[in-house]
């Protein structure tokens, strides 16, 4: 009990020092709150990017390998696929590891649903293999071959101005030439369809499209064109393979690039995006760790100055009562005050710093849902922890020092 | 009449450059519960030293100091400390008060490191300003008070933990001639009243005349000892 009361006013006293020199106190503070801010924001980059990566992974579409025509860049490079044909599909399909390929072709066209009337973007795919490529529904079921699904952001545009059921309403397909708005009295064909079901958001390009199967696609492009043969000369826009696993992606995106094309996932993208994030989070703690450093050797530096300039009062006080040890602490909690104070100042510049980033991430990579930067609450903690620590072990020296001034040394000051 | 200070064989050293300077020399001394004693001597006699060694600021080169029968001189310098808060007050001659700090609060300092519980402290620092006559001016700050107010404050702090002992270091050296007969009064009241010993280094021979005891000094050794 007695041991308590003597901490409270050691503490007090403490903290009437540094407020009596504000200022100082404040400038010393800054760099224990750089040091706290960046080593907090790049723990929270390492932990938001794991969340955000676990999440699209338990959305299932860590599994699908887009695969496109290959790019020829070298002189020397021969072999490389320039359109994607049937052919194409089979040899992707004899790869191990593969759950399903399917073929996509996409065009532009228009989805008519009652007098209302919208652009959107037409994806065709095989639908026997529907079921397995990682698409997911919201509502309703998958298409056959004469229906639809619609992507959500779209649905979300037709409900807007349609209260009736859309799953019930009747709808048609139809694709119209050149310059849309001339064509609004309509002469192009119309093609009755179903909407079978919505897609779950995914903040991809799906959310605005129509998925539907393949060959009614290419019929109604061909129709339209008064072509046959378009796949033979346009080929398919890409093509998916979907892998029984995970852990088969680098593997197979490796072996379908090595065949001449493009191959291209999720998971790959993820894996670029974190060596920049990396790059972003090693700089950061580079920062913050020199701050703090450098923070640490000015608090030592400020507590130094400060037990010469207070040589006379730290003499007085001796005189008067206080022992080598209320002394020590005494300085000891000013700088447990400045490491504590930097912490929690770091801790909100961190937490700002961190919404921006998530922000300014928003608005560059669309489609992003997850925050790629998150403080949990033990990251928190222990920052609060580690700067009081820095500021402990900076004020030891200091401490040590204003504890040994000699009395008699003191008075002689003026 | 009992000893409450003992000096056995006091001898203070200090290196000037190449050369030892015996500020104390084989000093000898006893002083009596309750006395009003001066040191007294021309510069450099080893005054101001000789009660540096007896408050337990200065550990002497060679010699005892016992205060109250403890011997002071083989304590760590953090219980002396300790011994000091407890048994020892002190006055200087520049007053030595913290300018950020009210009368009352600078009165207070000893009590808050004696561990004092805090409703306490107040009480007595109140007090012990009452009894230097300066509880009317309590809230203000040292620079808001005159040199002889602010001597009154530092001797309220020297009194408040009621020590046995109080050292005076030329505690009207900065103040005028009528301020100075004022503090002496005080000192010489408090003597009287509450028992307290004191010892009083001066060269002014005006103070030196009101102590039951004048001590006089010269090169590092006891010249004179006269009782009243």
């Amino acid at each position: 009990m007695v041991n308590n009361m003597i901490d409270k006013d050691i503490i007090k006293f403490a903290w009437m020092s540094l407020w009596r020199r504000k200022l100082r106190t404040i400038l010393t503070l800054i760099g224990i709150m750089i040091g706290t801010a960046g080593i907090i924001t790049m723990v929270s980059l390492g932990v938001g990017l794991e969340e955000s990566v676990t999440g699209e992974f338990e959305s299932g579409n860590m599994t699908n390998i887009e695969v496109y025509p290959g790019v020829n860049m070298g002189p020397t490079e021969g072999n490389s696929i320039k359109i994607l044909k049937r052919e194409n599909v089979n040899e992707l399909k004899q790869l191990d590891g593969v759950k399903a390929v399917t073929p996509i072709y996409q065009t532009y066209g228009e989805l008519n649903i009652g007098r209302e009337s919208v652009g959107a973007n037409f994806t065709g795919i095989d639908t026997k293999e529907v079921d397995e490529l990682g698409y997911q529904l919201k509502e309703g079921r998958f298409p056959r071959k004469d229906s639809i699904i619609l992507g959500s952001s779209l649905e979300g545009q037709i409900s807007k101005n349609n209260k009736k059921d859309l799953l019930r309403s009747s709808s048609s397909i139809s694709f119209s030439d050149g310059f849309s708005e001339l064509e609004k009295n309509n002469t192009s064909k119309k093609y009755r369809t179903r909407i079978t079901g919505v897609l779950k958001s995914t903040g991809g390009a799906e959310d605005y499209s129509v998925i539907m199967d393949i060959d009614e696609l290419i019929d109604m492009v061909e129709e339209k064109n008064d072509t046959k043969d378009i796949i033979e000369k346009e080929g398919y826009s890409n093509i998916r393979v979907v892998a029984n696993d995970m852990d088969e992606i680098d593997r197979l995106s490796k072996e379908i690039n090595d065949k001449g094309y493009m191959a291209y996932s999720i998971k790959n993208m993820i894996e670029q995006v974190g060596s920049v994030f990396k790059f972003l989070q090693l700089f950061l703690g580079g920062i913050g760790s020199i701050a703090l450093i450098v923070a640490a050797v000015g608090i030592t530096n400020t507590m130094i100055m400060s037990t010469y300039e207070r040589t006379k009062e730290i003499g007085v006080n001796k005189v008067i009562g206080a022992s080598v040890r209320d002394i020590r602490k005494q300085f000891l909690y000013e700088a447990t005050f400045i490491g504590l104070l930097g912490g929690t100042a770091g801790l909100i510049l961190s937490y700002i710093l961190s919404f921006l980033i998530n922000t300014i991430a928003k608005i560059f990579m669309s489609g992003l849902e997850d925050n790629i930067t998150s403080i949990p609450i033990w990251l928190a903690l222990f920052a609060i922890i580690f700067s009081t620590a820095v500021g402990i072990l900076s004020g030891l020296y200091p401490a040590n020092k204003a504890a040994k001034i000699s009395v008699l040394e003191a008075l002689r000051q003026e | 009449m009992k000893k409450i200070i003992e000096l056995k064989n006091i001898s203070q050293h200090y290196k000037m450059g190449r050369s030892i300077v015996k500020a104390l020399d084989n000093v000898d001394l006893d002083i009596i519960s309750g006395e009003l004693t001066a040191l007294i001597g021309p510069s450099g006699s080893g005054k101001s030293t000789l009660l540096n060694v007896t408050g337990g600021l200065v550990k002497p080169t060679e010699g005892e100091v016992k205060i109250k029968n403890g011997l002071i001189t083989s304590l760590s310098e953090n219980d002396l400390c300790l011994f000091r808060r407890n048994n020892i007050g002190f006055i200087f001659q520049s007053f030595n008060l913290n300018p950020t700090l009210s009368a009352l609060e600078n009165v207070m300092m000893p009590l808050i490191y004696a561990r004092v519980k805090q409703d306490k402290r107040k009480d007595m620092a109140t007090h012990a300003l009452k009894l230097v006559g300066l509880d009317e001016r309590k809230d203000h700050k040292p620079g808001e008070l005159s040199g002889g107010q602010q001597q009154r404050v530092s001797i309220a702090r020297a009194l408040v933990n009621n020590p046995e002992i109080v050292l005076c270091d030329e505690p009207t050296g900065n103040l005028d001639s009528e301020t100075g007969k004022e503090i002496l009064s005080l000192i010489t009241k408090m003597n009287k009243e509450s028992k307290v010993t004191f010892i009083i280094v001066t060269h002014d021979i005006n103070v030196a005349k009101i102590c039951d005891r004048i001590i006089t000094l010269k090169d590092g050794k006891i010249l004179k000892d006269e009782r009243k």
